[in-house]
């Protein structure tokens, strides 16, 4: 080709054509480029740069990546760059070489740009697809994780919690405040996260919680507001601050619209099952209202603890009733698993227990009788419980356990022990009935029985026979208090670590053996010995020295003052010496057949009423009545430290 | 994670000499020191890098928390001359890296003996009473242009064996990996570079300091490098006869130069 | 039970003392020889310290041992250490002070001065 047509070629060539030294200096430019840009051959060459020829972005485009490329690698290929012209912009790609140096000749670089409009127009489109597709697939990723914690969350707290951690996890937000609708309608301050925003002007929150929002998320002072909207009302308000750092995505309105919705969906059910949590607690708690029989040879109290942690009802009951006349039933059982139909099974074991219980069954016949009994009944199946029964009169116990932690003994005086004998498998097991061992053991006067769940003792990081010694120590260090104090005093010591635990039932039996009866003769010749008996009775209730002390003080006064009375001379009357503790009280009646007199006739008998008034809390005189001669005087104080 | 696979660090050099570290700016790798580097590996222990982000770092390190402020980055500095456990560093940073720098020698002052910073900018966009020499739309340009580049990068992908112009002596092993940066994590790494202000921060700085800048810089102009000279306590200023924004790849033996002649009374560099 | 008089004292101070309980059944046999339990002596002192029971009768021997002793211008006091059963009593009527002493040197002690 002639050097005029190669040069004609060069020029007027349909893409732009340039030569540049390293440094970017235009050295030579053709009519195509010059046309792109708007300029006159001498405003460029020698004058101008590319990269001043290139929109703004394109120009730090060059100076960073491109101008680098070219000096390292000698070439960049394709690259899509803008030109800036007089009527706009040019795309074009833009593909440049160095060229290779020469001994005696300075390296050019020879660039050539392709018109790129309608390519543009399509990659333009390309990006804009794909650009919505990853966002799309990022907005969908951020939805899942969001919506997993959501649904994992139990109760509204939980739900709560886990929509303040997603928006300062997955979300990306600075920051979050949360309001909860509360009972009353209003908002109510629920939680923050991360760097909250400052608390928003009543107005804007209101505004969205007065229904004016129609659900969507929507930017607010300092941030974004979300309604967390559910199926019929709004549940709540999140405020979102967004994150100030410059590289930082902002907040997505689109998927806090979204997650605003299922949050506000989750807290529906979180009320919901809020709410029939509490009624089935309520089951529970009827079902373990127990009326205790009316009988002054025992006491019982109970306690019941819900379970740390635990989400539904469980199957834990305690019981105690009269098994026949004169002999008491306690029980204390434990059905397998929780929610609805662990407590129905409980409520069917425990009317089963009443049930089958009768003169001369026994508790080892009648563990084997509920072995048929929760056949059908699968719920109750591998159920473990406790059964004892007390004859009031002797103190004599008889007991079985069923797979159910041993009670434990806690006598008067003496260590506390667990009762190991009398064990066999819990009800159903192996699907058949089984014969069953009992045992008995004789209490003394003054001694308490302790029937529990295993949610009394059983901690994961602790071993099952550590927690009965616990257990037991517990219960032996409170032994002197009165029986309620005494309950209160050994869940107090065993639950105070708060762990995540099981029910807790606790069934706690007093007997204090038969109370004090002795008749004197009016001459008060066995006075001496009535005053020791009484004093070693006292003891084994475990009344404290100075009580022991006092009482018997008291009583040999009554004891003189009622001879004095009833004897009127009269050798064969004699006097009666009743005791009892009632409720941690001692209740000491002295009974005489005469009428009351007012101790006028001797200073003597004066003096000694007034020092039982000084000795006693409480003093009363029965005078009798028609059908009941005779005067009666009834002291009553305290078993232990209740001296005035 | 190991800082220094974290940040694909390379170390050559005189072993037992004062540190040097290379830290490359926006835009490109560790390769683009290959022209400087090497001079001072007589008489200092050479560390290069590359942000976690680019060249042959693991980009899995990529925390959009972390990264998306240049303290992150700092850190990540401060992360990798802790596992050489080297000394004082003299540290070389262009561009962006220039003010990675500075915040890492606010953090860890024990950490650096000297600041080289090349090319800096503390805020590329204009404020009230101060010219950073560009607008947000600008920047979003920017933005737009590397997007429109993400499918074009598939030239850049595969590797290319190619000659080095200026350098024939070095062969053509290279693969042509350099400037290969993932788009989506190029792209935070532009908001961040160029959403940035550290105006606040140069006061803070007590490691001396010397500010190099070409004489005609279209992204730090060089009322942009005095105003970091102003405001650096103890800083001094060169200005190479030379233009564009790289002036590692395009007039290396003069920065060199510069560089060796303000660490003179620290040792001797070769020619 | 019987109060005695304590053997091997010099001083003339008489020290009655008994053991076992002085109740209603045993004070009635006592209180005739009150009297004689105190004549001639230069002081009396009356120690209830191994007493396991004292009663409102046991005040009333106190009582009329306290009587016969002024009327014979003998000084007299009652040993009855704190925390046992007859300073209880004692304290509960209030007759202890200024009679009732701890222990029988601090009684010795009161009745000498007079």
């Amino acid at each position: 080709m002639s050097a005029a047509l190669a040069s004609e070629a060069w020029t007027e060539a349909p893409c732009g054509l340039l030569t540049l030294d390293l440094d970017g200096t235009v050295l030579d430019a053709n009519t195509t480029v010059l046309g792109w840009v708007g300029r006159a051959r001498t405003d460029v060459v020698a004058r101008l740069r590319l990269s001043d020829l290139l929109s703004a972005g394109g120009r730090i485009y060059w100076e960073t990546h491109l101008s680098p490329v070219l000096h390292v690698d000698g070439r960049v290929d394709e690259v899509a760059v803008d030109l800036q012209g007089p009527g706009g912009r040019q795309p074009v790609l833009l593909t440049a070489v160095v060229r290779p140096r020469e001994p005696d000749r300075a390296p050019l670089v020879r660039v050539a740009l392709a018109s790129a409009r309608e390519r543009w127009r399509y990659e333009r489109d390309l990006l804009a697809a794909r650009r919505t597709a990853e966002r799309s697939a990022g907005q969908v990723q951020v939805l899942q994780e969001a919506t997993a914690a959501l649904s994992r969350a139990l109760g509204v707290e939980g739900v709560a919690r886990a929509v303040l951690a997603a928006t300062v996890g997955p979300l990306g937000a600075a920051g979050a405040r949360l309001w909860l609708v509360g009972p009353d309608g209003a908002l109510v301050p629920s939680g923050v996260a991360g760097a909250p925003p400052l608390p928003s002007p009543p107005g804007a929150v209101s505004v969205l919680a007065g229904g004016g929002g129609d659900g969507t998320a929507v930017p607010g002072p300092d941030g974004v507001l979300v309604p967390l909207r559910g199926q019929a009302s709004l549940q709540g308000v999140l405020h979102l601050a967004a994150r100030s750092d410059p590289g930082a995505d902002p907040l997505d309105l689109e998927v806090l619209t979204a997650v605003g919705r299922q949050t506000g969906l989750a807290l529906d059910r979180a009320h919901l099952y809020e709410q029939s949590a509490s009624v089935a607690r309520e089951l529970q708690h009827s079902l373990l209202a127990v009326d205790p029989p009316d009988d002054d040879r025992f006491a019982v109290s109970t306690a019941y603890r819900p379970g740390v942690a635990m989400l539904e009802v469980g199957g834990d009951w305690y019981d105690t009733f009269l098994a026949e006349d004169g002999v008491l039933a306690v029980v204390v059982g434990d059905v397998v698993g929780r929610g609805l139909h662990a407590a129905s099974a409980m409520g069917q074991l425990r009317s089963a227990v009443r049930a089958v219980a009768a003169p001369g069954v026994g508790p080892a016949r009648l563990l084997s009788r509920l072995d048929r009994f929760v056949g059908p009944i699968e719920p109750a199946q591998m159920a473990t419980v406790a059964y004892a029964e007390v004859d009031l009169e002797t103190g004599r116990v008889r007991y079985a356990c069923a797979g159910h932690p041993p009670p434990v003994l806690v006598p008067l005086s003496g260590e506390p022990r667990q009762l190991w004998e009398g064990r066999s498998v819990p009800l159903g097991a192996f699907g058949r009935v089984h014969e069953r061992p009992e045992a008995v053991l004789h209490l003394a006067p003054g001694d308490r029985l302790l029937l529990y769940t295993d949610g009394l003792f059983e901690r994961r990081d602790r071993a099952l026979d550590a927690g009965l010694e616990v257990l037991a120590a517990a219960a032996g260090a409170a032994r002197h208090l009165p029986l309620e104090e005494h309950v209160a005093a050994l869940t107090s010591a065993l639950l105070a670590d708060e762990q995540v635990r099981d029910d807790v039932c606790v069934l706690l039996l007093g007997w204090p053996g038969p109370p004090f009866d002795r008749e004197l003769s009016a001459d008060l010749r066995e006075l001496s010995a009535v005053r020791r008996e009484l004093g070693a009775w006292l003891g084994a209730q475990g009344a404290d020295e100075d009580t022991r002390q006092d009482l018997v003080l008291a009583a040999s006064e009554a004891t003189a003052n009622a001879a004095e009375h009833g004897s009127g001379g009269r050798p064969e009357a004699r006097v009666r010496v009743r005791a009892d503790v009632q409720d941690g009280d001692v209740v000491l009646a002295v009974h005489d057949d005469g009428p009351w007199r007012p101790p006028v006739a001797s200073a003597e008998r004066g003096r000694g009423l007034s020092i039982i008034r000084a000795l006693v809390g409480d003093l009363h005189v029965d005078q009798g009545g028609p059908g009941r001669p005779g005067t009666t005087v009834v002291v009553r104080r305290r078993l232990r430290g209740g001296r005035p | 994670m190991d800082p220094l696979a974290r940040n694909n660090v390379t170390v050559s050099g005189a072993v037992g000499a004062p540190p040097m570290v290379f830290a490359h700016g926006f835009g490109c790798d560790q390769v683009m020191w290959r022209f400087v580097a090497p001079a001072f590996e007589a008489n200092h222990r050479v560390v290069l890098f590359d942000h976690v982000g680019a060249g042959g770092s693991d980009a899995s390190a990529h925390d959009p928390a972390r990264h998306g402020r240049l303290e992150g980055y700092a850190q990540d500095v401060v992360e990798v001359l802790e596992a050489l456990d080297l000394g004082p560093a003299v540290f070389v940073g262009h561009s962006v890296s220039a003010m990675i720098g500075v915040l890492a020698a606010v953090e860890r002052p024990e950490l650096f003996s000297h600041l080289v910073l090349v090319g800096p900018s503390p805020r590329y966009t204009d404020a009230e009473g101060y010219r950073g020499g560009f607008s947000t739309e600008e920047i979003a340009e920017l933005l737009d242009t590397m997007d429109a580049n993400y499918l074009g990068w598939s030239a850049h992908i595969a590797p290319v064996i190619m000659g080095v112009p200026q350098r024939p002596e070095l062969g053509q092993e290279l693969a042509s990996s350099f400037c290969r940066t993932d788009p989506a994590l190029a792209r935070r790494f532009a908001r961040t570079t160029f959403l940035s202000d550290n105006r606040a921060d140069l006061a803070r700085v007590r490691t001396p300091s010397l500010v190099v800048q070409c004489r005609e810089d279209a992204i730090a102009p060089l009322e942009v490098g005095q105003y970091v000279r102003d405001h650096l306590p103890q800083a001094e200023m060169v200005v190479l006869d030379a233009t564009g924004h790289c002036p590692n790849l395009s007039a290396p033996d003069q920065l060199v130069a510069a560089v060796a002649g303000y660490l003179a009374p620290a040792g001797a560099v070769e020619a | 039970m019987k109060l005695e008089e304590q053997p091997g004292r010099e001083d003339g101070v008489r020290v009655l003392a008994g053991r076992g309980e002085l109740d209603v059944t045993a004070v009635p046999a006592i209180l005739p020889g009150v009297s004689a339990l105190v004549a001639g002596a230069r002081a009396v002192v009356l120690d209830l310290t191994e007493l396991e029971f004292f009663d409102s009768a046991g005040v009333r021997l106190v009582d009329q041992l306290a009587r016969e002793c002024a009327r014979r211008a003998e000084p007299f006091a009652v040993v009855a250490p704190t925390g046992g059963p007859s300073r209880r009593v004692l304290d509960l009527v209030g007759l202890s002070e200024p009679l009732v002493v701890d222990d029988l040197a601090a009684a010795l002690e009161r009745v000498q001065r007079g």
